[in-house]
């Protein structure tokens, strides 16, 4: 092999390497991260998940850079799903989704204003928001009675114990979190499969709000690149023809 | 009657404008080695991408609002609301990442085949100016949408300026306009990277390649195709740029592009190096991120800075280390320019280079503690004694060299 060659692959690797190790989540915690396994091109999800972030979240967050308009025509649904399923009230469909929660009553009830989750699977990961609203565990000392494992000391409640039911930490000697596992006598509604799957559709719908055109830029990335394909292959055919005498 | 025929336009405009000539002199009766091989496409890949971004800025400018309290949001909604507003704006990160690509590997061309050496040193030390001035452009760009990380990032890069005896404290405020970075530095940057700098750019690559046509491209074994012209002074191993060269960029392009857009529409945030996580958090003064590091394409001078522990010393290294190409074309002595016909010795000291870039590129992501800066250390010095090493090497005469071919090989 020729070293041209040699210093071309070198650095070829090299880039490859350097894109090898994703760069996503956030620095801090070691808990191992749950995949919710959801796509962003499953719009029933997605349309679920809405519908459940409208009943349990949007009390307290908000969703400032997402219109309800443009959420409906995402997901494929109509004016009767959106006015009773997720606005319930006096909204404008052009609006944003906001949450009826005053900030300053945040800050005295939480100690923090809820924040807005328009780009927390973006910027946390969808991984991280799914395995946070899998590992609330009970904590004595918390102020909302819970703890979480990728948030610790986090000021939000377990709204959905009632559904989840509770779970309390397994420690080591050292008295470090390794597990969690159900409080007996504390069941929630649902079992534990069926709090996964609504946990990863809530999951699959923050996913869709921090970047709502995902799904439809791969569809059209498909065709696009398709057609590049053909018009490079036609300057290929191109470049042979005039080429065909240089390279006798 | 003649007047009103194409050639009766084509010599109207010859009377008036240099269109013909200029026409002739640039493209078609302009030679090129018969064989450039691929490594020869940046150039005119770097050209496509400078187009790409200025045409993907201006849209963003349509939008954008250079304010502390609108800049993240308005890039929101240029994600959200503008029409088209997610491509123009993953056009624009994603170019700016293959416009590093692009150039590094442009770069490296001249390293591979002594691009820099006599007579295309201008050529060189112009490409350096167009590689500063791109780096300014970038870091002030990611400033602008107004994320923790920009916000971050701009803050540690502006505060270098404070390693400057005696002003430097007051050189800091002066550039912020404030004692932090604030709305007013965010309007200079915008300013900078919207226009002063584009404009420094685009009248830098014209220079680079009015020079460039002025000397002629290198080619790949080391042969100058003008030292042996036929007699109506073409270059009998030359052929003209078009149409040869520009159907073979064409399709040069068209793979570019595939790439291209398989990043923008299937990964722009290229598993968040291209785009990184907490830059999806608007901008929080109060707030410190986690880890602040560069992004990809400066994180091989950010290790250099990180790993010497005293900031002055470590800005200094850091401005040396991009400053130090500028003189290349005079540190490496060597009779020969293509690594074809070069001594082992170049060989393995361009691969050590190779590496050692890599591996620095690396390090500028890493916690700056322990093994890293030990590591960054090291690099560093390996990095600037390739440059001695050249020097000793090619000037002691250690280099054993092969022949330049009469011809070149196709
Ligand atoms: C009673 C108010 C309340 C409700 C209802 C609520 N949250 Fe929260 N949430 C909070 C508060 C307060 C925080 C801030 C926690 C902290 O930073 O310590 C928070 C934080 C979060 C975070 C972490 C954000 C980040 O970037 O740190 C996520 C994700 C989240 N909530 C999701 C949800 C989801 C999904 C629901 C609905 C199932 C929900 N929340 C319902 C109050 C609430
Ligand atoms: C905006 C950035 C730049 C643009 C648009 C640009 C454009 C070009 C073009 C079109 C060519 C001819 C085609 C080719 O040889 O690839 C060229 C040649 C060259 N460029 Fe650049 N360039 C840029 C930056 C640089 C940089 C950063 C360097 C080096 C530090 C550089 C050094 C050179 C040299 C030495 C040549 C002559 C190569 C030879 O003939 O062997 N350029 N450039």
């Amino acid at each position: 092999m020729s070293m041209q060659k040699k210093n071309g692959i070198v650095l070829g690797l090299g880039l490859a390497l350097a894109v090898a190790g994703p760069a996503q989540g956030s620095a801090g915690s070691d808990v191992e991260m749950m995949d919710p396994d959801v796509s962003h091109h499953d719009r029933a999800s997605i349309r679920k998940g809405a519908e459940l972030y409208a009943q349990y979240c949007v009390g307290c967050h908000s969703l400032k850079y997402l219109r309800y308009k443009r959420l409906a025509e995402d997901v494929g649904a109509d004016k009767q799903w959106l006015e009773e399923e997720i606005m319930r009230g006096d909204k404008d469909p052009y609006d944003h989704i906001t949450s009826s929660m005053d900030p300053q009553d945040g800050v005295e009830w939480f100690g923090l204003a809820p924040p807005d989750l328009s780009l927390t699977a973006r910027a946390q990961g969808e991984d991280w928001i799914y395995t946070y609203l899998n590992t609330f565990y009970v904590d004595e000392d918390s102020d909302v009675g819970y703890n979480n494992l990728v948030q610790e000391g986090t000021s939000m409640p377990h709204v959905l114990a009632s559904l989840q039911g509770d779970q309390k930490a397994v420690r080591d000697d050292h008295g470090e979190v390794v597990d969690l596992e159900p409080v007996e006598g504390e069941e929630g509604r649902l079992s534990q499969e069926e709090y996964r799957e609504m946990t990863a559709q809530i999951t699959a719908f923050l996913s869709y709000a921090a970047e709502p055109i995902r799904a439809d830029r791969e569809r059209m990335g498909v065709w696009v690149i398709l057609f590049l394909i053909v018009f490079t292959g036609v300057f290929y055919l191109l470049y042979k023809e005039y080429w065909r005498d240089i390279k006798k | 009657m003649n007047r009103l025929s194409l050639s009766g336009l084509q010599q109207w405009m010859d009377d008036r404008f240099p269109l013909t000539s200029t026409w002739r002199y640039h493209m078609s009766e302009y030679y090129v080695s018969k064989n450039v091989n691929w490594w020869y496409l940046f150039g005119s890949l770097a050209i496509l991408v400078l187009v790409i971004q200025v045409v993907s800025g201006v849209w963003l400018m349509f939008y954008y609002q250079p304010s502390a309290e609108r800049a993240f949001s308005s890039v929101e909604f240029i994600m959200r609301d503008v029409d088209w507003g997610w491509l123009m704006r993953y056009m624009h990160t994603t170019g700016a990442s293959a416009f590093f690509v692009v150039i590094y590997l442009h770069m490296y061309r001249s390293l591979l085949y002594g691009s820099y050496q006599k007579p295309r040193e201008l050529l060189w030390i112009t490409g350096v100016l167009l590689y500063l001035v791109l780096m300014a452009e970038a870091f002030m760009g990611y400033v602008l949408p107004w994320g923790q990380l920009s916000y971050w990032a701009g803050q540690v890069i502006i505060s270098l300026a404070s390693v400057v005896p005696v002003v430097g404290e007051e050189l800091v405020v002066w550039l912020q306009g404030g004692y932090i970075v604030n709305e007013a530095t965010l309007g200079r940057l915008y300013a900078f990277h919207v226009i002063g700098l584009p404009l420094v750019l685009i009248g830098l690559t014209f220079v680079h390649i009015v020079g460039l046509h002025h000397v002629g491209s290198s080619s790949p074994d080391g042969v100058e195709i003008k030292k042996n012209k036929d007699a109506n002074g073409k270059p009998v191993d030359g052929i003209a740029f078009h149409p040869y060269i520009t159907v073979k960029d064409l399709f040069g392009w068209g793979i570019f592009l595939i790439l291209f857009c398989a990043v923008m529409f299937f990964a722009p945030t290229f598993g968040g190096f291209f785009i990184e996580p907490p830059n999806f958090q608007e901008a929080d003064p109060l707030q410190t991120p986690s880890a602040i590091h560069p992004v990809w394409y400066f994180q091989a001078w950010y290790a250099m800075l990180q790993s010497i522990p005293n900031q002055a010393l470590g800005v200094v290294v850091m401005l040396g280390a991009s400053a130090i190409l500028l003189f290349l074309p005079w540190i490496d002595r060597g009779q020969v320019g293509s690594i074809r016909l070069r001594g082992l010795g170049y060989k393995i000291g361009l691969g050590v280079f190779t590496i050692t870039f890599i591996v620095l590129t690396w390090l500028g992501k890493q916690e700056p503690t322990g093994l890293p800066v030990i590591l960054g250390q090291i690099f560093t010095v390996i990095y600037f004694g390739y440059f001695v090493f050249l020097w000793a090497y090619t000037y002691f005469g250690f280099e054993k060299t092969k022949p330049v071919p009469e011809r070149v090989t196709v």
